[in-house]
């Protein structure tokens, strides 16, 4: 009889007739262990295709950790979350779910936990994402979890990792679960972290983020790994409903004199080498051509170190500063986030106005001490750079300056998600700082676009 | 290991990847020196004073023709071994939150003028007792270019270059689809490989050229889809295999074009023993696979064996795709019984095993099992003798079934 079993990431189909693996163009044969072999994520659609054939087999692929699960505390569903489960569960269990920051994602994956009770694996992009699943679910489910990541190895009935742990394990772990939730689902489009989806059984599965499309458009990958979108919405859909009313300001600042000549002189560094070499500077592509050829060219080298370093000018400008510290006059009382691009700046204002900071570089300690102290309203202000940007919970913040920051429309969608969670009456603001005169003012209107955000 | 951009390397006729290894000379020799005295002279400094004099003597040696990548990776390797002063990091944090809780008590979270800094630094000086100066260097000292290094491992200039050569082959293997290892391998070497390669969790295919192995190694998904996946498990058999006595490698390895989005090309990376010498002698892990079990019997034996020669880890025995790694040869004149002892086993294993060995054929083998494990009944078969034992090996059991063979 056909056997079928599970091998580190992979399926193997022992005794069967090759004339049924032929139209199978996802199976191989292995001849290392003599017998048929596909990835694991082909599960569902194998079984599917034997029991059509009417082929008789033996199953020992999944082997799913055991437990139950109980309500703790009942959460009810908006309207929208609703519909977004019903999309999701008409397309069997399977698919994306896109809704900005801020509008219970978390909530709705539980939901869909308790709908299906199978042993399932969350993984999320980062330590505190993780501890804070991980608290939501203890708070409304009765259940066995566990951590995988951040120092925690706990395989449970429900168990919440970070997506680099769960690569790290994919192998050990791509039999022990049915059902399977990316949060943040965007991040699993990567080389090494695909394999996540790829290593693993679970017919199951549910991608959640506010920005599912990439500029590498290796998004595409989505509908075989996960499922198609199944669901969305898009910010403007609930401002002032389900979240916070907000505002959006640009503000421009001047480079100082001394900092004018010194752009100045780079950019004429790079520029040259671009003119000498007859390249023209239009896209990221030429900019990689420069970074590949810097490790043996000298002058790329120069080009590229003076690239870095007018950028750095522009976007570290002293009269942010000044700026930042009218605005930090103007919202004193209210819950501000700052961010930006370079820890150095993050470190420098931390040091000139005693302002608690977060980057990846903060000891744990610290971290946990701010976080908390922020929502306790022990601390008012935060300055961050990255580390911030993605799901993490500040409910009260209503302010968010951004002092510098890449072209990405996703970063400046997750930063401004920081400030939308809602509360009574609350309207949030945003602050753009851009040096003009300097490329910042380009890279800034690549962020977004007024259609994106409100049409 | 290196981080991945500091991995230094040549492509060779569009085909081959030849990794720019540290030739050990004077020249390197003197680099590797000047950058270990660097570390040296800045002990109980900050972190921050070695990043500075070691951006003056990258700016050095760049101007001298040496790539920075070297450097860098000579630095990677160092930075992992100074010890940094921490003790006094609990009161740092104690320090910094009553100074950020003040701050935000008196001025809403951001101390916007010099007056407003001060008053907060002060206060919270005054409850510790403390001078302000101390307070402000508390408040800094969590950050890493601040901390004061320790200590420093010393390590002399040729033993740098040869890890640098050794971390640089491993960075480049992290990209590694297939890793074909030639070799001419003792039984304990080749046991010593298999075994590794088993426990990293990849697969290997054997054929056998006269008394050359050839053994081809990635990972179980490698069939279906070409995967650096199991680069870095490859990448941590290399300091087994460079210590071998006669090796070569040849791997396949990937790299992405960032410039044209999907697209990439494997190259070719050859390597032999004569490189060995770049390469320090660091110990392996040594695996301890032979079990007590074995040991005594051995000693056992021996006082009773008569003509019976015991070898201990004989060659590896191969047949096609089977490969079987006995625990001794008993050689008496031109006959030679092969045994192996096993200590924990399942019928199904046991079967597979039985299966594996009749490949071989003509091959006299004893298999020693525990009888303790599994009530299983199962027949000798043609040149394959089971023998059970309870708890220890019995010689006189052992001597009984080489009458079998005589």
């Amino acid at each position: 009889m056909v056997r079928i079993r599970y091998q580190a990431g992979t399926i193997l189909i022992e005794d069967i007739d090759p004339i049924f693996i032929a139209p199978l163009n996802y199976v191989k044969f292995d001849p290392r262990v003599n017998a048929f072999r596909c990835l694991a994520y082909k599960y569902f659609e194998l079984i599917g295709y034997l029991k059509s054939k009417g082929i008789q087999y033996e199953d020992k692929a999944l082997q799913p950790i055991n437990g139950v699960i109980e309500l703790k505390k009942e959460v009810m569903l908006r309207s929208y979350q609703e519909e977004a489960l019903q999309a999701w569960k008409d397309n069997n269990y399977r698919g994306i779910i896109v809704m900005p920051t801020g509008t219970g994602k978390t909530y709705l994956a539980i939901h869909a936990i308790f709908m299906l009770r199978k042993s399932t694996f969350i993984t999320v992009p980062t330590i505190e994402l993780m501890d804070q699943w991980y608290n939501l679910i203890e708070k409304c489910l009765q259940t066995e979890i566990g951590r995988l990541g951040g120092g925690h190895k706990e395989i449970k009935f429900i168990t919440v990792s970070t997506y680099d742990s769960a690569y790290l394990y994919a192998e050990k772990i791509g039999d022990k679960f049915e059902f399977m939730v990316f949060d943040e689902v965007h991040h699993l489009a990567s080389e090494s972290y695909r394999q996540i989806a790829q290593l693993s059984l679970s017919p199951y599965r549910l991608g959640l983020t506010a920005t599912p499309e990439r500029v590498d458009m290796q998004h595409l990958i989505f509908p075989e790994i996960v499922g198609n979108i199944v669901y969305r919405k898009r910010v403007a859909e609930l401002a002032g409903s389900y979240l916070a009313k907000f505002d959006i300001k640009r503000y421009y600042v001047n480079l100082t004199r001394e900092e004018r000549e010194a752009y100045e002189k780079y950019r004429s560094i790079f520029k040259k080498f671009f003119e000498d070499n007859n390249i023209q500077i239009r896209s990221l592509e030429e900019f990689y051509y420069l970074i590949n050829k810097s490790g043996m060219d000298k002058k790329a080298r120069e080009a590229l170190l003076a690239w870095n370093e007018a950028r750095k000018i522009a976007l570290n400008a002293s009269e942010k500063l000044v700026l930042l510290e009218r605005l930090l006059m103007k919202h004193r009382g209210d819950r501000i986030l700052i961010f930006t691009e370079h820890n150095s700046l993050v470190k420098e204002i931390s040091k000139r106005y005693l302002i608690p900071e977060i980057t990846h570089k903060t000891d744990e300690r610290e971290r946990e001490i701010v976080m908390e102290n922020f929502r306790k309203g022990v601390y008012n202000v935060i300055v961050t750079s990255k580390i911030l940007e993605e799901g993490i919970d500040v409910p009260e913040a209503n302010v968010a300056i951004i002092l510098s920051g890449s072209g990405s429309k996703r970063e400046f969608i997750q930063r401004l998600g920081r400030i939308l969670r809602p509360k009574e009456d609350k309207l949030a603001v945003l602050y753009e700082i851009v040096t003009r005169g300097t490329t910042e003012v380009n890279l800034s209107y690549r962020r977004y676009t007024k259609e994106e955000l409100f049409e | 290991m290196l981080p991945s951009e500091l991995a230094r390397y040549r492509i060779i006729k569009n085909t081959y990847m030849v990794p720019i290894f540290a030739e050990i000379n004077d020249e390197n020799l003197f680099i590797a020196d000047s950058i270990i005295k660097c570390y040296e002279e800045n002990l109980n400094k900050k972190i921050s004073n070695l990043n500075d004099s070691l951006k003056e003597l990258e700016f050095m040696a760049n101007s001298l023709g040496y790539d920075f990548k070297f450097i860098r990776g000579l630095k990677a390797l160092l930075d992992r071994r100074i010890h940094l002063h921490e003790e006094d990091d609990n009161l740092a944090f104690e320090i910094r939150n009553n100074v950020f809780e003040l701050c935000n008590k008196m001025f809403n979270g951001a101390a916007i003028s010099k007056e407003e800094r001060d008053f907060v630094l002060r206060h919270v000086a005054e409850k510790y007792s403390l001078p302000e100066e101390k307070v402000e260097e508390l408040f800094l000292s969590v950050y890493e270019d601040e901390k004061i290094i320790k200590g420093f491992e010393k390590i002399s200039a040729e033993e740098l270059l040869k890890r640098y050569n050794l971390s640089l082959l491993q960075t480049i293997l992290f990209k590694c689809k297939q890793l074909q290892i030639n070799v001419e391998p003792t039984g304990h070497e080749m046991r010593l490989l298999l075994w590794s390669i088993k426990k990293l969790g990849l697969l290997y295919q054997i054929e056998k050229f006269s008394s050359r192995i050839n053994i081809t190694i990635d990972g179980p998904a490698s069939i279906i889809k070409q995967t650096e996946r199991y680069g870095t498990r490859i990448a941590k058999l290399i300091p087994l295999i460079v210590r071998l006595s006669d090796w070569f490698i040849r791997a396949y390895i990937i790299k992405k074009f960032k410039r044209q989005k999907g697209f990439e090309k494997t190259y070719v990376l050859n390597l032999s023993k004569d490189f060995s010498k770049l390469f320090p002698e660091i110990s392996y892990e040594e695996v301890q696979y032979d079990s007590n079990l074995e040991a005594d019997f051995a000693k056992r034996f021996a006082t009773v064996s008569g003509e019976w020669e015991v070898i201990r880890e004989p060659e590896p025995l191969i047949y096609g795709s089977t490969i079987f790694i006995p625990d001794f040869a008993l050689v008496k004149g031109d006959k030679k019984v092969y045994l192996e002892i096993i200590g924990f086993w399942t019928p199904d294993y046991l079967k597979r095993k039985i299966e594996k060995i009749k490949n071989l054929k003509n091959v006299n083998i004893i298999l020693a099992v525990d009888e303790s494990l599994h009530d299983f009944k199962i027949e000798d078969v043609k040149d394959v003798v089971i023998v059970k034992y309870n708890k220890k090996v019995s010689s006189i059991d052992i001597i009984r079934a080489l009458r079998r063979f005589e």
